[in-house]
């Protein structure tokens, strides 16, 4: 049973001028019903409000593309593909070119399930333009094949011949004692802050964003950002010291600790550490794992 | 923001601290919702839930970056693209350009600088009634209505462009006259900005062919790098002169091997010279229908019938007797001994606009909507690629 009223699909076709690429009114309203189940609006205010907000032309513009239509073709060839390989070379350098490629062949629907082309279009639904969709399916593709390459690249070479020795003596294990016990503290530090604040510091100092560019994402003026990160990293400072003072480490013992995790701040990056459902539940107990190291 | 207290440093260096990566998990948020977090599309609620995941997940967060880091570029950096016309690219020699030409067109309205005009003029400025029989070559052959443009004061060279600018932009005056210099003027600067580019890009392309000629005898039998189907209609797409402006018509040679394909109907007597893998052996396309080939450096000529009188737009020849041409209404032909052409059954019954041989099995050939079709079989079956 359709949940889309006829009169709203027929008022959202003429809005999105999709007779222009030869869409009926049906199969638009057919690309309404993904949409609304994507949003998970249902009844009748709000799935008109939802659908309403939707980029309704672009949905248009992808549902005949989708289907094949030849002047939806020319139109996002001349509109949207530019769009597509600057987006690449921005997101991938090089390298940026190919990707767009493959994503244009993905577009264009070179798998075929039970005789129909499987175009890409069928996962936009019109939550966001069409140009941005491109540039977040451009960077996940991207973000995937660097972290495939880096999970295949092979561990780095043990240059010490007797590294059991070296695990449980000398100055060496005691700097990687220490760093561990900063990384334990910092993730448990971690854990207890908001996600905006984890989010906020991970874009800042991993992924190199501006102020700026976290101000967009955030909804927030550069200034709220960096008062926020500041105010976040004295708040995660503290938490971590307490963490080490309550497993009896002195001053001089916490610069130390503190000093080896900056020349060696660990394998893992910290967010990886993290779960992504109920990460208040994880708390560390820095305290037994330092009793159980030294 | 970076601090210098050595423990803030500490903490600093550990939160940018990237490790070993693990695969995507299976909830990660979709590439939608990623975009519609970008443009603020979110519910509250739904923010709140894709803030929650991404706070806990590297790779959100790194895609998430990657989208924001690139919308500058996106906006900013200039690509040639399929379908794509150069003449928003090449804005940039418009502004150089308008200020030569209106300079020298100020030059060519603004009496010569002997004392009496000097005095003149400084009596025109007085006296805005005498300035009146001053008159603009426009004006002499014309009306007998001043031109705006003898009384106003030159501008600067980096003044002129803003000048003629803001006159394009400012209401038509009263007179008649006036607009329709401004008129010439805007026509003027468009035409020479339009010849001086399509002259740049033809010794761009001069170069890169003599450069090309230069550096295949010395790499022995290894030709120089054919480009790329893409990059053939880049170029081809680059080399496309605008709709809205006349543009003189291109020499055989001004494009060289790059310039294989054409998207309009060349001047009579034009001929366009097709990507030859084999350099001691040309092609080019003439008149509809004909291919032309040379052995002996352009020298002399064979004339090959291909039988159809449809424009050819382009060809790539692997071999010295193997060549695929392209054009419009689905044209695909197909000649192995350089004497009989094959039409071959086409992937599309558009416009085809470009066209990418191995030898005489394998081909794509792209057409003009966008769309690229490959053939392993010499033309037989053809595939859909990107």
């Amino acid at each position: 049973m359709s949940c889309v009223d006829p009169s709203l699909a027929a008022r959202l076709h003429q809005r999105a001028n999709a007779a222009r690429w030869h869409l009926s009114v049906a199969e638009f309203a057919a690309a309404l019903e993904r949409s609304a189940a994507k949003i998970g609006a249902v009844d009748g205010s709000s799935l008109e409000r939802a659908l309403d907000g939707l980029h309704l032309d672009d949905l248009a513009l992808a549902c005949a593309c989708e289907r094949g239509d030849d002047a939806a073709w020319e139109h996002f060839v001349r509109e949207h593909r530019p769009l597509l390989y600057r987006a690449g070379t921005a997101i991938a350098g090089e390298y940026g070119r190919e990707l767009a490629d493959s994503l244009y062949a993905e577009l264009f629907g070179l798998r075929e399930r039970d005789g129909a082309r499987q175009s890409l279009f069928r996962y936009f639904h019109g939550r966001s333009s069409l140009g941005t969709w491109l540039r977040s399916v451009l960077a996940q593709r991207h973000i995937d094949a660097i972290r495939s390459h880096q999970r295949f690249d092979p561990l780095p070479d043990e240059e010490d011949p007797s590294p059991l020795v070296a695990d449980t003596a000398g100055p060496d294990a005691e700097a990687r004692r220490q760093a561990a016990l900063v990384h334990d503290a910092l993730g448990g530090a971690l854990v207890r802050l908001p996600a905006r604040d984890r989010l906020r510091l991970a874009w800042y100092y991993r992924e190199g964003m501006t102020l700026a560019q976290i101000g967009r994402l955030c909804q927030e003026h550069e200034a709220t950002v960096s008062r926020h990160l500041t105010r976040t990293r004295k708040a995660l400072r503290a938490d971590v010291e307490a963490q080490l003072q309550r497993a009896g480490l002195g001053a001089g013992e916490i610069d130390e600790c503190l000093a080896a995790a900056a020349v060696d701040p660990g394998d893992a990056d910290l967010s990886s550490l993290l779960p992504v459902e109920d990460v208040r539940k994880n708390t560390v107990d820095i305290r037994s794992k330092v009793e159980e190291r030294s | 923001m970076s601090s210098n207290d050595p423990r803030d440093r500490a903490l600093e260096a550990m939160l940018g601290k990237r490790g070993r990566s693990r695969p995507a998990a299976a909830d990660c948020l979709d590439a939608e919702t990623l975009a519609a977090y970008t443009e603020g599309g979110l519910s509250d609620s739904q923010r709140a839930e894709a803030e929650g995941h991404m706070a806990g997940c590297a790779r959100c967060q790194m895609v998430m970056a990657a989208i924001v880091k690139s919308a500058g570029d996106v906006e900013r950096a200039p690509v040639s693209v399929p379908g794509r016309s150069w003449w928003p690219l090449d804005l940039r020699w418009l502004m150089p350009l308008a200020g030569a030409a209106a300079a020298a067109l100020l030059w060519m309205v603004v009496p010569a600088a002997g004392p009496e005009r000097q005095s003149a003029r400084l009596e025109d400025r007085a006296s805005p009634d005498r300035s009146k029989r001053l008159q603009s070559p426009a004006t002499v052959a014309g009306s007998a209505e001043p031109s705006p443009l003898v009384v106003a004061p030159a501008p600067s060279m980096s003044e002129v462009p803003r000048a003629v600018e803001e006159k394009a932009a400012k209401p038509e005056s009263a007179s008649p006259l006036a607009a329709r210099e401004r008129g010439q003027l805007e026509r003027q600067l468009a035409e020479q900005a339009e010849r001086k580019n399509l002259a740049v890009r033809r010794a761009e392309a001069d170069q890169l062919a003599k450069k090309e000629e230069r550096a295949a005898p010395v790499a022995g039998v290894t030709p120089a790098t054919p480009p790329t189907l893409q990059e053939s209609i880049v170029v081809a797409e680059a080399n496309r002169p605008p709709a809205a402006a006349p543009a003189p018509a291109p020499s055989p040679q001004a494009f060289g091997t790059t310039a294989e394909t054409r998207r309009s109907s060349p001047a009579a007597g034009a001929q366009t010279d097709l990507r030859s893998l084999d350099p001691a052996v040309r092609w080019r396309l003439a008149e509809p229908g004909i291919v032309e080939r040379s052995r002996n450096e352009g020298a002399t000529w064979e004339r090959l019938d291909t039988g159809v009188r449809t424009l050819l737009r382009a060809g790539h020849c692997p071999s010295a007797s193997t060549c695929w041409v392209v054009g419009d209404a689905g044209v695909v032909l197909l000649t192995t001994d350089a004497q009989k052409w094959r039409q071959v059954t086409p992937p599309s019954p558009g416009d085809l606009v470009a066209v990418d041989a191995a030898d005489a099995e394998a081909a794509v050939v792209r057409a003009a909507n966008g769309r690229s079709f490959r053939t392993t079989d010499g033309g037989t079956r053809w595939t859909s690629v990107p």
